[in-house]
């Protein structure tokens, strides 16, 4: 009966075949709250979808470009295969109009991807990148396993993708993943061409020295030290937010959390996912906050 | 928000800086130690064990293990059970005004006026009031949040949030901090200073039940510090402010709106409305007197509730209430107030647990030697009537 939001990435292109569906790719995380409940999900459920939002696309001017996905950063790389392509099937289409010539790369493209997943058994959409790699001449599909060659680094990347530094890089998958791609196309001077999507990682609740809070509506950030509740520090730092009875019973304090890690005092409950209504007079920060006041 | 609305400034620690070492045993186990302040002291419903600083923080813990585990079991049933609370007010207020609006002679009438009050009692106490505590805020469901939830009673949402939700469960009967003890006119407890006022107030007890809705929406103007001189007119028309606009909408709906619809059937519509707005009106001041008022509830100083801890207050929250008894259709058309003293114990869990709390409650009092008020409509009403009727006369504390 409760309503939680989360952000998915769409996994099947815009151009999917009945471009009115819309698919997410979800992997279910043990003891995940949405991720087991969407599993579990009946033909009939009602779920809510906000807009779309965000900026990791395709760049359509480029024509050398790398995909590198990382567990289940898979997801909108596999929807931008899908639209490169269904483009390069047009193209060859239209192609075969005119003359009868088969699958040729369309000059637009020249895709390398590069598939990171801890084992093939974790490894999502592997067998649909491996038919499209053997269709479409213009792709090649590196599958690299953890398990088996250890954990990508850049000098395995550079020999994955030797002209590294004259492809756009897209890249989703964990901080480090991206860090690493990052570091390898900076050392080829091409960190300016590298794209990413960044996953949010909730950080387990450890008692901080400091914490930055910042204030949304009022454009302000007051820093805070890791002990007293969120409704002392703001008011040390001269801040009045509303409250009442100080204890945590009256709910005259509660407040959006947009970003951030608090912990209950008085229930010791832990709260680190993103808009979650918060008390103020009874929640610490267990790291930097972004708050709706 | 609420924020012009709060005048008093909060002198309460910050409950991280509050948990003091268990000290100073003496003053302290007085301090919790109940006080019976009805003159027939010793009758068998008002002994209390005293407690030691120990025991009461002991207390706290049980209670707010039961809070835990209540907590953590919250879902689908919960939304289930306060979604169909929603759907039965719709098609109450529906059915009762159908009838009101279409429906010809006394039989109708009668069935339009129950329907549409068992709706306008639904909608404030199991509805409008327990989702107005935060009770479903864990939903994440806009139609159940706390903060944007208006009821169907001339009461403005935020003064009843700042009187009700903050004074009244965080002061629960202190004297001088509560203003819901007798409602700032009533004297229902001797201890409480006796005006010549007071030898008239069981026709204004009467008069207060018939006009329920008015109390409580004037109760957060504090008119009457206006009236003896300690609020400005200017902040009382600042505070009157949102009550005069939720009070026109309220009154142009039931007197004026729905009666306009009704074209001929017109007079029989508004005096529908105003019945069905006076039998709630009735029906909610027996309940929440019933709540608080009866003989054997305490009330306590603010001095001596000055370094409460949580134990203390889970201690005065149970010792400020009383439960009413009855059937599970008898406890949701009280909102389960019936379950007073588990509402106070757990204002933000979902009322309709109460029941299964109560047991749980009783029997952790049981094991703590301290009394467990609870008694029938019929009982605890003769007891609050006689309340007020005693408390009028000059008696002694």
């Amino acid at each position: 009966g409760v309503r939680v939001r989360r952000n998915y990435s769409i996994s099947s292109g815009s151009s999917a075949p009945g471009a009115r569906r819309i698919e997410i790719t979800v992997r279910r995380v043990p003891g995940g709250r949405v991720s087991t409940a969407l599993h579990r999900l009946r033909r009939g459920a009602s779920v809510g979808l906000d807009l779309p939002a965000g900026d990791f696309v395709l760049d359509p001017d480029s024509d050398r470009r790398l995909l590198v996905a990382g567990g289940s950063g898979i997801t909108p790389i596999r929807a931008m295969l899908r639209d490169l392509a269904a483009a390069s099937d047009r193209e060859a289409a239209t192609a075969r109009d005119r003359a009868p010539a088969s699958h040729s790369a369309p000059a637009s493209a020249h895709v390398v991807v590069v598939h990171v997943a801890r084992s093939a058994h974790d490894a999502i959409f592997a067998a649909e990148l491996a038919s499209l790699a053997t269709r479409l001449p213009w792709l090649h599909v590196h599958a690299w396993r953890d398990d088996r060659g250890g954990r990508l680094d850049t000098a395995a990347l550079h020999a994955l993708v030797p002209d590294l530094a004259d492809r756009e890089t897209f890249v989703c998958g964990p901080p480090g993943l991206i860090d690493l791609v990052s570091t390898a196309a900076s050392s080829v001077g091409a960190g300016h061409r590298v794209h990413h999507e960044r996953f949010v990682v909730t950080a387990p609740a450890t008692t901080i020295a400091a914490a930055t809070i910042q204030l949304l509506r009022s454009d302000t950030t007051v820093v805070a030290d890791g002990a007293g509740s969120l409704l002392v520090q703001l008011e040390r730092a001269g801040q009045r937010p509303a409250h009442g009875c100080r204890m945590g019973i009256c709910n005259t304090c509660r407040c959006r959390k947009r970003t951030g890690t608090v912990e209950d005092l008085t229930t010791g409950a832990v709260s680190s996912e993103p808009d979650q209504d918060i008390r103020l007079c009874v929640s610490v920060a267990r790291s930097d906050l972004a708050l709706d006041l | 928000m609420l924020s012009s609305n709060i005048v008093a400034p909060n002198t309460h620690a910050d409950p991280a800086t509050r948990a003091a070492p268990v000290d100073a045993a003496a003053t302290h186990a007085a301090q919790v130690a109940p006080r019976v302040d009805s003159p027939r002291a010793g009758q068998p419903q008002g002994t209390s064990r005293a407690l030691s600083p120990a025991e009461v923080d002991a207390f706290g813990r049980e209670l707010d293990a039961l809070r835990q585990a209540t907590v953590a079991d919250l879902g689908q049933r919960d939304v289930d059970h306060i979604r169909s609370m929603i759907r039965l007010v719709r098609y109450t207020e529906t059915g009762g005004r159908a009838l009101l609006h279409f429906g010809i002679g006394p039989l109708t009438f009668a069935v339009g006026v129950t329907a549409l009050a068992a709706a306008k009692i639904l909608e404030n106490m199991e509805v409008g009031h327990n989702v107005m505590h935060g009770q479903y805020d864990w939903t994440g469901d806009p139609a159940l949040d706390s903060r944007r939830y208006e009821w169907d009673i001339v009461c403005d949402g935020d003064h009843w949030r700042h009187s009700h939700n903050y004074e009244h469960h965080t002061f629960t009967n202190i004297l001088g901090r509560d203003r819901d003890v007798g409602y700032g006119f009533l004297r229902v407890s001797a201890r409480q200073p006796w005006k010549p006022l007071h030898l008239v107030q069981p026709f204004g007890a009467v008069l207060l039940a018939l006009m329920f809705q008015w109390g409580v929406a004037l109760h957060d103007l504090h008119i009457d510090e206006t009236l003896t001189g300690r609020q400005s007119f200017a902040t009382l028309r600042r505070r009157a402010r949102p009550f005069l606009h939720k009070a026109g909408w309220q009154l142009a709906k039931d007197y004026v709106v729905f009666p306009a619809l009704a074209l001929a059937n017109a007079p029989r519509v508004a005096l529908g409305n105003l019945l069905a707005n006076g039998i709630r009106n009735l029906w909610t001041f027996a309940i929440i007197f019933c709540g608080h008022f009866p003989e054997g509830v305490q009330l306590y100083d603010e001095a001596a509730t000055a370094d409460e801890r949580r134990g203390g207050w889970y201690l005065r929250q149970l010792h400020g209430s009383a439960n009413l008894t009855g059937s599970r259709a008898f406890h949701i058309f009280t909102g389960h107030l019936s379950h007073q003293i588990e509402h106070h114990l757990f204002p933000d869990l979902p009322a309709s647990r109460y029941p299964e709390l109560a047991p749980q409650v009783r029997e952790i009092c049981a094991r703590y030697g301290q009394t467990y008020h609870t008694g029938s409509l019929a009982k605890q009403l003769g007891s609050v009537a006689k309340q007020i009727l005693r408390n009028a006369l000059p008696t002694a504390a």
